[in-house]
Order: C-alpha cells, then structure tokens, then sequence
C-alpha cells in the first residue's frame, strides 16, 4: 500500500510521525511527574490521618485501662491476689462486678494473676490466649489492649490495667469490651480521612472492622509511591489504600479511597492536553502537506507529460525554464518526446500499408476454405480453436456461436489421454508434413448431443515461429449408414436360412411371430400341438389372441417387454387354446430377430406327456407313503393279539406239551417278533417324508452324543471304540439325523470282524464340501463287495442270512431317505475285510443366506 | 397310602378287543389291590354302566376308567367327552389305553381332560408291565375323589 503513495504524501506523513512522536514523549513525561505529586500528596495527608486515629484510639485505651486501674487499685481486689481466701475473692468479686455495672461497653471483668491465670471471672469471659501477651507487653510497660476478636457479628477486644503493690506486681484486671458503633466517633474519624475515604481498623490476626461491622482485611494489592497500594475494590473500582500501626497496641489503621477521587484531577489535565494537541497536529497536516507539495510539483508535471505520451499524445511538452537538475531533466524530456512523435508517426503509416494487404489476403483464404466440402479447423497450440471454416461449423451444429475459442476435444468424445497423444505427436512432428499420418476413424459430437462419425486427420503448420494445429474433419454418416444396411441385410439372410433348417426338422414346435401378435410362419409340430391346420394358419385365423388364455395376458407382456429391453426371453410354461378349446401346456422359448425387434421366432415344446408322467409320479409316490403307513398301522393290532398270546403260550406251556410243541411255539414267537421289527420300520420309512419335524439349527456332535447313549450296552458287549471328530452345526430335523447315526452305528457295531480281538473301531468326521457337510461313519467290519453298493440301499434288501446277521434289510433305506428329504446323498465306500465307510451330506443352509 | 385295600377296587375298562381284555384282566389278576374289572365294549355301553341304566341299575361306580379309543358305536373320545361333561362322573379318573400313537390324539384325549394317555406295548411282557403301572399308579398311589 505504501508503495502506491506518492511522494508528497510521503513527506506529509513522515513530517507528522516526527512531529507526534515528540509531542507524545513531552507528554507522557509530564502526565508520569504530576501522578508522582498527587500520590505523595495523597500519601502524606493519609499518613497525617492515621496519626491522628492512632492518638484518638490511644486515648481511647488510656481511658479504658483507667477504668481498669481503679478497680486494680481497690483494697479487696488487692487483699485477695495477697493472700488467696474466700471471703477474700468474694469480696474481690464484688469490686469487679462494681466495675462491670458501671460501664455500658464491657461485657465482662476478669481478674488474672500475674501469669497471666484467669482467677475471677465476672460475665463474659476473655480468650485465654491474650494472657501471655499481656503478661510480656506489661513487662515491657506498653498498653494492655488484646487484638481486635470477632465473635458472630459481635467484636470485642481485650484491655487489662496491672495491679501492684507499691514495686509487686500482683497481676491484672482486665476487661473484655464490646466494640460497637458509635456514629459520632465514626464522622470524627471520618472527617480526619476525609469524605470519599474509608477508615478500616483491626489487628494482623485478621479481624477487621469499619466500625459498624466486621469486614475482611484489607488486600495486599501492588505498591504504588511509598506507602500507598493499589487493588481492585469489592464494587470493581480500582482502590488505593495504605496501612498505619495504631501506636501501642496490636492494632492497625487502614485508610482507603477509590483510585478516581485522587486520579479524577489528572484525567481533567489529560483532556487539556489533548484539547492543545488536537490544533497543533492540524496545522502541523497543513504545513507539512504545503511544504511536500511545492516540493514534488515539477516532478509531477513530468510524471503527467509521460502519461500523455504513453497514451498517444505525442505534442506534449514541460516547462524547461528552472535551472537546477529538475530543469535540466524537463529539457531532456522534452527532446525525447520530439524524437518519438517523429518516429511514430512514420510506424503508423507502414501498419496501415501492410494491414490492408493482409485483410486482403485473410479474405481470399477464408473465401476459398468456405467454399470447401471437408471442416477445416485451426486451433492454438493448447487444442483452443481459433478458426473454423463454413463446413467445421455446419458439421458441429455450432451456428452463429460458432467454434473460436471451444477446445478442441468438445468435438470428439473420444478418451482425453487418446486425444491428448495425438496432440502432442501431432505438435512434435514435422510441420506441413503430418496430414496423412494422423488420420482417425473417430466419433464426432454434434452440439454434445448427437454423434456422427468422422474421418479427422491432423497437421502442424508453423507461421512466422507461431504454430497452429490444423484439422481437416470429413463427416462418414452417409458411407457408414450404407454399409450398415447392408450388414444387417445379410445377418437377417443368414439367421432365417438357419432357423429355416431348424423349423424343418419338426422335432419341436417352432413358429414366427410380430408385436401385433400375428403368427407368420409355423411348422407342422407347432400346428399339431395346437390342432390347427396350415390353411387356418394361411387364412390367418391362428394369432396370439386365439391361442392365449386370459389369465397368461399379464406373463406374455412380461415377455414382451424382455424382448425389447435383451431381444430374447427366458424360457416360461404357458397353456395354449387348442381349436377344440382344449389347453395344452407348452415350454415357449424365443427371440426377436436380429436389427428389427418387431419379429422374431418360437419355439413350443409341448409339455402334455411331461406334466401326465410328473402328476402320476407324485400321485403314486403319495399313494405308496400312505399305503405303506396304513398298512403297517393296521397291520400292528392283530399282530399285537399274535405276539402277546403266542408269548403267554410260551410262558404257561412250555415243558407242559412235548418237544414239537415246545418248538412250534419257539418259531411262532420269533416270527411275530420279527414281524413287528419289520412293521416299526416300515412305519419309520413311511414316516420320514409325510411326518417329518421341523428343521432347526442342531449341534450334530450332540445328536451323536445321544444316540451313543442309546447304544451304550451293544457298545460295552462288542468292546467297540467310538471316536468322533469335531462336528459342525447343521440345520436338520433332529430326530431323523439321529435315526440315521443310530442306523449307520448299529450296522457298524452288527457286521464286525467276528475275530474276537478285533473289536469294532467307528470313527465318526465331518468335513466342508462346498456348501454342504459331508459326514463320515467309518469301521472296521466285514466290508461290502462294489457289487452291492446300490442295493444295500433298496427297501428290503438284505446281503447275509438272518442267522448270521439279524435284520429286517430296511435300516439303509431308511438312512436314505432321510438324508435325501435333507437335501443330500448318501453312499458307501468299502471291499470286503478292508471295512466299510459311509457318507452322507447335509447341505448348510446357512451359507445359502 | 392304602386306604381302600379293604375293600375291592372296581375298574372298568372299555375295550372291544377280547384279546386285550383278557391279558389286561390277566394283569389285573395279580394286583396288590384286590379289584373287580367291569368290562364294557362298546362306547354306549360303558356310558349305560356308568349312568346305571338298564341292566348296569346296580353297577358299582367305578374307581378308574381304562378307555381304549377305537371302539365300535361311540368312539373313546366321545366317552371320554360324555363323562367329563358329566358333573357325577367328571371326578372319576379316566386312563386312554390304546394302540394309537397319532400325536392328534394325544393332544385331543388331554384337551378333553383324560387323566393319563398310554399306549398299548406290542410286546406281552410289556403290555403287563403298563397295566400293572397303570394299578400301582391309580390304585395303590393316588388317593381318588371320595364319590
């Protein structure tokens, strides 16, 4: 900011900081020395004050002490500290009470021995502790008067007279005074400090009084002059105060005054002073700003001449006439300004001579580009464009805007790094000779709205060291609309010529279709599933609307709509209307043919076989569960009747009837016995998919946990050990995982090696597969051959006698059909003698979401 | 508690089945508690002998009810049904003896107030062992409703 200043300011300012600066320090120096006088004033009226408190109060105490001496004088109080008797002290008694009911202030009387002990005590009694130093103040004769003390609101203090016997000192009296308020000793004191001070009295253990109520003891503050110090005040008024010592006792006189009623006076000096300065700094602005200007006048008029020349007034001339280094400077000024009118004029008129042939020249150029088919672009060295001829224009849709001045890359929305490298190869390259090897089958943008694509080939020309980057921009929609007919022309050729093949084939129905819902094309399978003939078909009596039920509008406009979002659709069941009226389930698959989405093909698969053999699959399966379940329940009443009754037969008659009976009734019970074995699992079989539990999340290392205790006593017989990885949570129904370990153990522990020292080893695991379990239940029994590994799972099937092996053959099948409602397979790896493992898998149906 | 060993206990039980009700009365047989089995085998006549119609005029009152479910005319649900919405039978207990193992009716017997539901064991020795569970719970244990 300062450097914009001119020099006539300049010297203002620096004339005026001078002349302030002095006029401050004179000042500040004068203001520091009548302070200094003020407070020594101050100082030595308050001391003058204090004095006088300080003999007032000494006054005060003689008075009191005297009272105190007259009772000390009384012969029974002497009579009593001689010779310590009681009547002696009752008399002693008396002559202190006469004191205590004489004088108004005292609240009690006390005589003391001269240790200072408490002997008699009339009314309130002395803190024990002024004692010893009344004992050493009356050894050194100063008064007898105790600190200030303060009880509540009350204040007392302590003033004793000693007694004596002519040189014996006998001890005190002393008398304990109220301090109270009294308005006229107050205003006495007050006057002495004057009206706006405050007399506070107390004693250094902090009890102090303004004479009507106890305050808190005056502040330390900062030391200001000799005596005085300065604080802040209760209201936030700066005080200044200073501290007396009340001659002869303990106590102290603080006097203060609020700060402004010492300070006010000087504040009035200060706004003098500042009234005398305010003149002298203005005319001091005056003189200064008239010095500077006279001063800096010639070289301003210079300074206004080389503007005018700078700005084209080229006449303009200065006064010469001084004599001294600004006069020769004008001179000199002046010569220079002839000079440079002379040249200028002489510059103007060649740039007149050569602009108008260049004019000349630009036009023919633009002229003969305007009129050429191909843009023509010329752009700055950073891609701003800077010409743009008439074809550039209309190609880009820049209208009366134009292009000057867009980047060049708002024509092609290619990548920039692409557009960026061919500028720079195209800047590094050989000027007026890169036309033909940058050319690029680019995307052009109309108004950042439409594309077309263009043919664009760049070149670098360098005129007088200023180059430019030149485009050339040939717009191929024409060409590339052609070629794409034709392209599209010959795909529809080829994807008719092959669907023509397919329809040929007759294997399904396949037919060909419009938006409007028109069929037009069918082979003989579609026109057979729809019982239609091909001359119905011809007369256009087969359309969508015919053959669709009302129910499925909603389905196919579904699909509709995925063929003009994809042009195919995902395969989906529908019915279709016969001519009979009759529906036919169909699986329809299609797509719309390529470049127009308005036609496409069909194919119907007629799904009436595939339903019939799918309904009586379920039917039957739901036919066998039931039977199998009835049957088994009803079979297990009369069955219940043979098994009790034969056993009864057992128990009563054995050994009663001969051997054949004995034995008869032995194969009649083992029959019923296995009769009901087999009908418990059949229930269980038919039981596994129509009264199966819910699946619920279950710790399988649990369920094996349980099933082992059933297990307990076949375990403990056969010697067998059971280990079992650590095994995963599944969802499952628990009771029917259960079953299967049940049934998967029991086999392991039944078809053991029969060599008694080697007993069943069962190793249970679990493994991840994807996003199923695989459980594994491995043994070291008698095996299976390859052979049977499909069989030992069919319902009934059995590999060993029932001697050797007992069982009803259903135990797998089970197992199977359990795991398989789970969602899983089970199978079985094993050779005879080497054991047998099987496996099953449950799928987790937590990672499926 | 035993109180009423001195006098016979009296047991009805409703069942079709000869065979059933023979080994039932075979188990019965052997009781701590000397007792009368009174057997009825259909629906409508337990509910004669239990209302002292007609013939059963001087039936005793029965101590406990075994009821099997599958019975001709009146079903075992209906009986059951009959005597706990009957304010004179209501109090005697009423014990489901029967094949069924259908949760349905389980949970159809308990919500028309059957004191126990049992199945019928396939097995003869088991069979014995429920009926004599059945007396030594009914009979011996608990302490029945005085008339």
């Amino acid at each position: 900011m300062l450097r914009s200043w001119s020099f006539a300011q300049r010297l203002t300012a620096l004339i005026l900081i001078v002349l302030l600066a002095a006029l401050g320090g004179f000042g500040w120096l004068t203001r520091a020395g009548l302070e200094r006088a003020v407070i020594a004033a101050a100082e030595a009226r308050v001391a003058g004050a204090a004095r006088q408190t300080s003999e007032l109060f000494a006054t005060s105490f003689r008075n009191q002490i005297a009272q105190a001496d007259s009772v000390g004088r009384d012969p029974r109080v002497r009579a009593y500290l001689t010779t310590r008797t009681a009547a002696n002290r009752e008399q002693a008694r008396q002559a202190l009470a006469g004191l205590l009911g004489r004088v108004s202030q005292l609240g009690g009387v006390e005589l003391w021995d001269s240790a200072g002990a408490r002997l008699i005590a009339v009314g309130e009694v002395i803190p024990a502790h002024d004692s010893l130093d009344f004992v050493g103040r009356a050894r050194i004769g100063a008064l007898l008067v105790g600190p200030l003390r303060r009880e509540a609101d009350s204040l007392h203090t302590a003033v004793g007279a000693p007694v004596r016997d002519g040189a014996r000192f006998l001890g005190f009296v002393v008398e304990r005074r109220h301090i109270t308020s009294n308005p006229a000793g107050v205003r006495v004191l007050n006057d002495l400090v004057g009206q706006s001070a405050r007399l506070l009295i107390g004693s250094a253990n902090g009890t102090w009084t303004d004479l009507v109520r106890p305050v808190e003891a005056p502040p330390a503050g900062e030391t200001v002059g000799a005596t005085m110090r300065r604080y802040v005040g209760r209201n936030g008024e700066p005080m200044l105060g200073s501290l007396h010592a009340i001659a002869g006792s303990p106590w102290e006189a603080f006097i203060e005054f609020p700060a402004s009623a010492l300070l006010g006076p000087l504040r009035a000096t200060d706004r003098q002073m500042a009234g005398f300065a305010l003149p002298i700094v203005l005319v001091t602005l005056a003189v200064a700003w008239l010095l500077a200007h006279r001063f800096t006048a010639p070289v301003r008029e210079l300074e206004a001449a080389a503007v005018s020349i700078a700005d084209g007034q080229y006449g303009r001339r200065v006064g010469a006439e001084r004599g001294d280094e600004l006069g020769r400077l004008a001179s000199a000024f002046n010569a220079m300004a002839a000079r440079v009118e002379e040249s200028q004029r002489t510059l103007e008129q060649r740039v007149a001579d050569r602009t108008r042939e260049l004019d000349l020249s630009e036009q023919r150029h633009r002229r003969n580009l305007d009129i050429v088919h191909e843009g023509v672009v010329t752009a700055a060295m950073d891609g701003r464009i800077a010409y743009a001829n008439r074809a550039a224009t209309e190609m880009f849709g820049a209208g009366a805007a134009g292009l000057v001045g867009r980047p060049v890359a708002s024509l092609f929305p290619v990548r920039t790094a692409e557009l960026e490298g061919v500028l720079t190869r195209v800047r590094e390259g050989d000027p007026g000779n890169t036309l033909a090897a940058e050319r690029h089958e680019w995307r052009a943008t109309r108004n950042g709205a439409t594309e077309f694509p263009a043919s664009v080939a760049f070149g670098h020309t360098v005129v007088a060291g200023d180059s430019h980057l030149v485009l050339t921009i040939a717009d191929e929609s024409p060409r590339e609309a052609v070629a794409a007919a034709k392209l599209r022309e010959e795909a529809a050729r080829a994807s008719e010529a092959r669907v023509r093949r397919l329809l040929d084939s007759n294997i399904i129905g396949i037919f060909f279709w419009d938006l409007q819902g028109r069929i037009t094309g069918a082979n003989d399978a579609f026109l057979q599933t729809i019982g239609y003939t091909r001359a119905e078909l011809d007369a256009g009596a087969v359309d969508w609307l015919a053959l669709t039920p009302l129910e499925y509008a909603a389905r196919d406009s579904h699909a509709i709509e995925e063929i003009r979002r994809t042009g195919t659709w995902t395969a989906y069941e529908k019915e279709y209307i016969r001519k009979d009226g009759t529906r036919v389930p169909v699986l329809l698959g299609g797509a719309a043919f390529e470049g127009d989405k308005s036609n496409g093909v069909c194919f119907a698969v007629d799904l009436t076989h595939r339903k019939e053999v799918e309904e009586n699959l379920r039917r039957s399966n739901v036919e066998l569960e039931r039977f199998a379940y009835v049957a088994s329940h009803d079979l297990q009443e009369p069955l219940r009747m043979v098994h009790s009754y034969v056993q009864l037969l057992a128990e009563r008659y054995r050994g009663k009837l001969d051997e054949d009976a004995d034995e008869f009734i032995g194969f009649a019970v083992d029959g019923a016995a296995r009769m009901q074995r087999l009908i418990e699992d059949l229930l269980t079989f038919s039981r596994v998919g129509s009264k199966g539990g819910e699946f619920a999340s279950v710790d399988i290392g649990d369920v094996l946990r349980d099933t082992l205790v059933g297990l307990r006593l076949a375990i403990e017989e056969t010697r067998a050990e059971v280990t079992a990885e650590l095994l995963p949570t599944a969802t499952v129904d628990r009771r029917q995982i259960a079953q299967v370990f049940q049934n998967l153990l029991g086999n392991a522990l039944k078809f053991r090696d029969p060599a008694a020292d080697r007993p069943p080893r069962i190793r249970v695991s679990a493994q991840r597969d994807g996003a199923a379990w695989v459980f594994c239940v491995r043994d070291n029994g008698i095996g299976i051959d390859p052979q049977y590994y499909e069989r030992i799972f069919v319902i009934f099937q059995r590999l060993h006698g029932r001697a050797d092996y007992p069982g009803t053959g259903m135990g797998l099948a089970i197992c199977q059909k359990i795991v398989e409602r789970h969602g899983g397979r089970i199978w079985v790896e094993s050779a005879p003698g080497k054991g047998s493992a099987f496996f099953f898998t449950i799928p987790d149906r937590r990672s499926e979401g | 508690m035993t109180a009423q060993s001195a006098t016979a206990i009296e047991v009805l039980l409703v069942e079709d089945n000869p065979g059933d009700v023979r080994l039932t009365r075979e188990a019965l047989k052997e009781a701590k508690v000397r007792n009368n089995v009174h057997v009825a085998s259909d629906g409508v006549v337990a509910l004669e002998f239990l209302r002292r119609e007609g013939q059963f005029a001087n039936a005793p009152r029965p101590d406990v009810v075994l009821l099997d479910l599958n019975l001709p005319r009146r079903s075992g649900h209906e009986v059951l049904h009959d005597i706990k919405s009957d304010e004179r039978l209501r109090a005697i207990p009423v014990v489901i003896l029967t094949s069924s193992q259908a949760d349905e009716d389980i949970a159809r017997s308990y919500q028309l107030a059957a004191n126990a539901y049992v199945t019928k064991p396939v097995g003869l020795n088991e069979f014995l062992k429920v009926v004599r569970s059945i007396e030594h719970f009914w009979l011996e244990i608990v302490r029945l409703s005085p008339e």
